[in-house]
């Protein structure tokens, strides 16, 4: 059986080289109108209007990055590489931490709006959220069964291809990704009856990244479920690990954004920096309004997770969420 | 005028004749200075046996990226009536084997691993090996008794130095003069002032005199190719920051420059295409470039699964010229040099990073190469068939950081008129691989050799219970949604009062 995949980037050449390199320019101003136009609209658009510019700029990002820019956006494992070459190597440090220091950047300053507004496979494991709404409305026995049916099935059918695939390569140290796609496929096992312990559970996306980073550390080379895509890489582990976060986000809205993704628990970490966010202050009175409203089931009551929260915006409008803008050590300087 | 026209012709002959047929031996990396691998060699079978191997003691020093247990390829030439075989490797040595034998011959010991691979050449009576060290250091010796000739040190050593990456050298006559061409990539983390650059050095093959240098990149550069561009002989090279670039190999003066979509990282290959030259170069990015000597313009593009650490091998096959390209997306691909159409492609079980070669077998061009999966591998260079394969053990290294170099090319060259392989595997062995007379049957081969790892047989995953865990899958998943659907209705006659989940 032979692996097969399309390879559909359309720009195959660096538009703008930076200082005559294959590093271009490109995606990174890209990046940065993206990140811009998204924390624009995520403060200052509501409602519709909101969702509709949070689409367009998914679908922009997908553009971009998978069809459109041969760059991939390497963040967490390009970011340990770029550290391990400045002074030996400077030009490919700098296209190794680029698009990780833009990313960090605008998380410090408007916190995950990279997650909520700009990541494809976020946007695809959200899009996915409308299999796990089919089970809205189900006892909670028969909302378990069919999650373990999808969930088993579509085990299965993975552990199946990549077994059939299968290259001569070690498992562990050659094929972190897909290591890492299967530990989701285990631990949603876990998680799918506890919705009540979720805040909980999502703590083990620190282990992830922690895990993640000293792998890429010691020189085993880890791979993103996404580089399939924005690599347009014909690469196993990597597609393996997407199929299983596909998997995953049937099953649970946005399990891998939630519980497993290293780059989202490193942000999520640098989101409590940023003196932009969504906060509630109103007396919960268990109306039930907000609940399921949150893809990252970030809101607990009237507290929200900052460091899940990807500015999504569903929540403004609803109850008392609206942002607030507080530096650090400061009281409230303004909300709106 | 009348002159320089003169000069031209002469450089041209000059430069040319040191792409010409070597008589069988493998002087350099990928057979000769343009880096074809098509050597005029001809197994008279299609059977091959183990006729010697080299062992390294499986002594692991340590594993670090970059580094791998053999040059990239040895260099094999007649040396005072004997056919002696040179290759580096990772215990700081360069070997000079007996390659009808295997029997070491001598060694000299160089302060760096060598994973650069050798060159061989003759200069004036003499025949000369030369190769770059991981200590900053080209090195020249004699052939026949391993003396180290003359040696020039790159970059001084400091505290802060770190491991330097040498290319293959290539070797050019001009006006009488031998030439030796090999690029360095030095680092120095000195505070305040890091110095990162590669250079390429010429240098006089007879006395170490520097002739030229010239700074080319601040990332690692690939290995030259030279061929003779409208009569002036040009070195094609890559870079990490994705630039080929071609230098007057007289001078080192920049030609043209032309910036591909990624590192490049393998180095490039030049051949005439229909009477143009041409150069063929892959990259990071999985793209086979092929690239205009004169100008450097694009000609065509195509695009491979993932990553090329290989350099492509060219050679006609049946009236057409076919390159033979390994990716890391695990195939070796054959490609219409003219059109860049995909002819056919081999699936092995891992990252194929090594350079083919391409030779005759049996009356019949195939394709010779290894794979990361532990094989080496014969292919009908017409069809992707099985000719032979052969096993080898394990990595020294009980793992490897993925697209470091721990490739190692096949080499072929006529030992006493008689045709050989020759592979230094990661395995810590170099072997030598003899015709035998006799041919096997398509889906036979010699079987895996003691220690090794179990051959996956191809066809083995097509038994029809293989079929079993898509049909469960999909029966569970179907079952699923059939409970979503089913029960929807029920579920909200019940009320709010349920736990939902």
């Amino acid at each position: 059986m032979e692996l097969y995949m399309p390879l559909w980037k359309i720009v195959k050449r660096p538009l703008i080289p930076i200082r005559e390199s294959w590093q271009d320019a490109v995606p990174l101003v890209g990046l940065f109108v993206l990140l811009s136009l998204a924390v624009w609209g995520a403060l200052r658009l509501r409602g519709r209007a909101q969702q509709r510019l949070r689409r367009g700029v998914q679908v922009a990002s997908a553009l971009l990055f998978i069809i459109f820019l041969h760059r991939c956006l390497c963040a967490l494992r390009g970011w340990v590489f770029g550290l391990e070459l400045m002074g030996r190597n400077n030009l490919i440090a700098f296209g190794h931490m680029a698009i990780f220091v833009e990313i960090m950047a605008f998380t410090i300053g408007f916190g995950r709006v990279y997650c909520g507004w700009l990541c494809p496979l976020g946007a695809a494991n959200e899009a996915l959220g409308g299999v796990v709404r089919l089970r809205d409305g189900l006892s909670r026995r028969r909302s378990l069964l069919a999650g373990y049916l999808l969930l088993g099935g579509l085990t299965v059918l993975i552990v199946w291809m990549a077994w059939m695939v299968r290259p001569d390569t070690r498992f562990f140290s050659e094929n972190i990704a897909a290591v890492w796609g299967i530990l989701l496929l285990v631990l949603l096992v876990f998680a799918l009856p506890r919705a009540e312990d979720d805040l909980r559970i999502k703590r083990i996306k620190y282990a992830s990244a922690i895990g993640w980073m000293g792998l890429s550390v010691i020189g085993v080379f880890v791979t993103n479920p996404w580089c399939v895509l924005m690599g347009d890489e014909l690469d196993y582990s990597s597609l393996v690990s997407i199929m299983a976060v596909l998997a995953g986000g049937a099953v649970v809205t946005m399990a891998w954004c939630r519980y497993l993704c290293p780059l989202g628990a490193a942000v999520g970490l640098l989101a409590l920096l940023s003196p932009v966010r969504i906060v509630n202050e109103a007396q919960c009175t268990d109306c039930g309004r907000c609940q399921g409203l949150c893809p990252m089931n970030a809101i607990d009551r009237t507290e929200i997770d900052q460091t899940s929260c990807i500015y999504c915006g569903k929540c403004l409008g609803v109850c008392e969420y609206t942002w607030e803008t507080r530096l650090i050590g400061d009281e409230e300087v303004a909300a709106g | 005028m009348r002159r320089a026209a003169a000069v031209a012709v002469a450089l041209a002959l000059a430069a040319s004749g040191l792409v010409a047929d070597d008589g069988g031996q493998w002087p350099t990396f990928h057979y000769d200075a343009a880096r074809r691998g098509h050597p005029p060699v001809r197994f008279k079978t299609c059977a091959f046996d183990e006729a010697w191997r080299f062992d390294l003691g499986g002594h692991t020093w340590r594993y670090e990226k970059g580094t791998s247990v053999w040059s990239a390829s040895p260099a094999i030439a007649q040396v005072g009536g004997r056919t002696l075989l040179f290759i580096g490797a990772y215990d700081h040595n360069l070997y000079a084997l007996d390659a009808a034998t295997g029997e070491e011959v001598w060694r000299l010991t160089t302060g760096g691993r060598l994973n650069a691979p050798p060159a061989v050449a003759r200069v004036g009576e003499r025949t000369l090996v030369f190769i770059g060290s991981g200590d900053r250091t080209f090195y020249a010796a004699d052939a026949a008794t391993g003396e180290k000739l003359w040696s020039h040190e790159t970059l001084p050593w400091s505290y802060t130095t770190g491991v330097s990456a040498p290319t293959a050298p290539v070797v050019v006559d001009i006006g009488g003069r031998t030439l030796v061409a090999v690029g360095f990539w030095n680092t120095d983390r000195r505070a305040l002032r890091t110095i990162q650059r590669s250079d390429v050095f010429a240098f006089d093959a007879a006395t170490g005199e520097v002739v030229w240098r010239r700074k080319l990149a601040d990332t690692p550069i690939t290995s030259p190719a030279m061929m003779p561009v409208d009569g002036r002989p040009l070195l094609f090279i890559g870079a990490e920051d994705g630039r080929l670039m071609a230098l007057r190999a007289t001078d080192g003066a920049l030609q043209w420059t032309f910036t591909s979509d990624h590192a490049i990282t393998a180095a490039p290959m030049a051949a005439a295409l229909k009477g143009q030259p041409a150069v063929f170069v892959g990259n990071r990015w999985g793209m086979l470039n092929c690239v205009s000597a004169k100008t450097g313009a694009l000609l065509w593009s195509s695009k491979t699964g993932h990553e090329i650490k290989s350099t492509a091998a060219i050679a006609p096959v049946e009236g057409r010229m076919k390159l033979y390209v390994g990716s890391m997306d695990r195939y070796l691909h054959c490609i219409d040099a003219s059109t860049s159409r995909s002819l056919w492609r081999f699936q092995t079980g891992k990252f194929v990073v090594s350079s083919p070669v391409v030779c005759e077998v049996a009356g019949k061009p195939a394709v010779i190469f290894s794979s990361l999966d532990n094989r080496l591998y014969m292919r009908d260079a017409l069809s992707g068939q099985k000719i032979w394969q052969f096993e080898t053990g394990d990595m020294l290294w009980p793992y490897e950081t993925r697209g470091s170099s721990l490739w190692s090319s096949p080499a072929v060259a006529e030992v006493d008129g008689e045709p050989q392989i020759f592979f230094g595997s990661y395995d810590g062995n170099l072997y030598c691989f003899k015709a035998v007379p006799r041919c096997f049957a398509e889906g036979q081969d010699l079987g895996p050799r003691p220690g090794a790892t179990p051959a996956r047989e191809e066809g083995s995953r097509s038994r029809p219970l293989v079929f079993l865990p898509p049909i469960l899958g999909l029966g569970m998943i179907v079952a699923g949604f059939a409970v979503m659907l089913t029960s929807r209705g029920r579920s909200s006659d019940a009320g709010a009062g349920d736990d939902r989940c």
